[in-house]
């Protein structure tokens, strides 16, 4: 049974790990579908919600567009909060699609030892990062280079994922070495300071975040890109901030789920009284690690 | 032990689960089949991109939004947004008198813009299946494998019949007979076209 539970466990998460965001078919050079085992296996697991998701995402994007079209002439307070309201809704659901760096705070949560508020932490860390570059980029396109967005966007994206795959990469490398090596472990670190055992750090977090959000959201591109194109630069900032708030609940829920989980197996797997397993921890924080590493791996190498 | 087992497992594996794969892109397509000197010639298409879409292709193409596209600007939006999808089969499949018919070619491309802001793509695929007294049948599935691109529901009343009286066309809709790349694939239903000389 545990061995089945196991085995769930080892292939949802794999497959989760391989699952991006799809490249525009109609703008995208030389993008095809994607194939293959892995992919299947993820697109099949989400299927169900995607299928039932669609008619609402579209809802979303058709009266976002309608609404931000309608503030063209007159801004109304009315119209500029339905605007935030359906933007925050908008990132929440955005974010609970492929990417967005939930893979990343996973296997980090996995691999460290995270207090159930560094989720909060780190989820609004990576939503803002993830609006900024958004913005950013959108804004350079439009002001500096002047360039097509439609292929320009996709150009960006494959040098900034080179780059924050790379890193990720290093990042669970390190994390990978240190867990093997055991370096981490409470009993070895025994002389620290109460209040800091061998758990996560703010600075831990932000480096984690940077590449985690690095990755323009497109959702926050379409919108920016919108609002621009009817000359609404103010509207599109307060979209965007929405969208972050929206989306750093989701990627703080995401966390708080992995930390909640990883606390409850290794009691699961302990022997009675709430005592956490050792060993348990250890297997799932040396996993967690390699799941960084190989996930930063495969898209640094697919991105090549 | 054993449930909670299973229970923290499962939680484990939700968390870093991308919960859908969202369309990004929203068309609502048209259809005209189009009958000639006994021949059904192949079919045109029309599909009307949502807001968002049309809006980033239109300040790439037409960035003083004049509304009117030039054929100089339909060929770089030819080029820069429309060529690359016959990796993706221009999101159709045919069948042919059971027979698939994946190599088709795609004609007459165009670009235009509707109420100054959607933006209209048309194309034509030749299929060219004679009309004969024993009646034939066509099969046409629009889909996207990728699901970045979702398209609008599929009903008859919005395929336009172009022929002579020499032909009878009858049109249905049904489960498509596209193999899901994985199960639970969304798949949209396909269109069948039975056709015969009028006797």
């Amino acid at each position: 049974m545990r061995r089945a539970a196991l085995a769930v466990l080892l292939i949802l998460l794999s497959s989760a790990c391989f699952a991006q965001e799809n490249p525009n078919p109609f703008t995208a050079k030389g993008a095809k579908p994607q194939t293959g085992i892995l992919h299947s296996m993820t697109s099949s697991v989400t299927a169900f919600v995607a299928n039932a998701m669609a008619p609402l995402q579209r809802t979303m994007n058709e009266s976002l567009a309608a609404i931000t079209r309608s503030l063209q002439g007159s801004r109304s307070l009315g119209g500029l909060l339905f605007v935030m309201l359906i933007s925050l809704a908008y990132g929440m659901f955005h974010a609970a699609g492929p990417g967005h760096g939930k893979t990343i705070v996973s296997s980090f949560f996995l691999a460290n030892d995270a207090k159930l508020r560094h989720s909060v932490v780190i989820g609004y860390l990576i939503a803002v990062v993830h609006a900024l570059a958004a913005l950013a980029v959108v804004l350079i396109l439009y002001y500096v280079i002047r360039g097509l967005f439609s292929t320009g966007i996709e150009q960006a994206n494959h040098y900034i994922q080179l780059i924050t795959f790379g890193v990720i990469a290093i990042i669970g490398a390190v994390i990978l070495v240190g867990r093997i090596r055991g370096t981490h472990h409470r009993h070895l670190h025994h002389h620290h300071d109460e209040n800091q055992p061998d758990g996560v750090s703010f600075r831990n977090l932000v480096a984690i975040a940077i590449p985690a959000g690095a990755i323009p959201c497109p959702g926050a591109v379409a919108i920016i890109l919108f609002a621009l194109s009817l000359n609404m630069l103010g509207v599109s900032i307060l979209s965007v901030v929405s969208i972050s708030v929206g989306m750093g609940l989701t990627i703080s829920l995401t966390g708080a789920i992995v930390i909640l989980a990883k606390k409850g197996a290794m009691k699961a797997f302990g022997h009675g009284h709430g005592q956490e397993n050792p060993i348990a921890r250890r297997v799932i924080e040396i996993g967690g690690a390699a799941l960084l590493f190989l996930f930063g791996l495969v898209f640094f190498l697919a991105q090549l | 032990m054993r449930r909670r087992v299973l229970i923290f497992s499962m939680l484990f594996a939700l968390c870093s689960i991308p919960l859908f794969a969202h369309p990004h892109v929203f068309i609502a397509n048209r259809m005209t089949l189009v009958f000639d000197k006994g021949v059904f010639q192949g079919i045109s298409f029309q599909w009307t991109f949502d807001d968002m879409f049309s809006s980033m292709i239109l300040s790439d193409y037409d960035p003083k939004r004049t509304g009117q596209l030039d054929t100089a600007q339909i060929k770089s939006i030819k080029e820069g947004a429309f060529d690359n999808i016959s990796s993706y089969h221009y999101f159709v499949a045919f069948w042919i008198n059971k027979k698939a018919y994946p190599h088709f070619q795609v004609t007459q491309f165009s670009a235009a813009v509707a109420d100054g802001k959607s933006l209209i793509y048309s194309f034509f695929v030749p299929l060219k299946v004679p009309v004969q007294t024993t009646e034939q049948t066509v099969l046409a599935t629009i889909y996207d494998d990728s699901y970045y691109v979702a398209f609008d529901l599929l009903h008859t009343d919005e395929v336009t019949v172009q022929s002579g009286d020499d032909v009878s066309c009858v049109l249905s809709v049904q489960k498509t007979q596209v193999k899901p790349q994985w199960p639970g694939q969304y798949m949209p239903d396909q269109l069948v076209i039975k056709f015969k000389e009028k006797s």
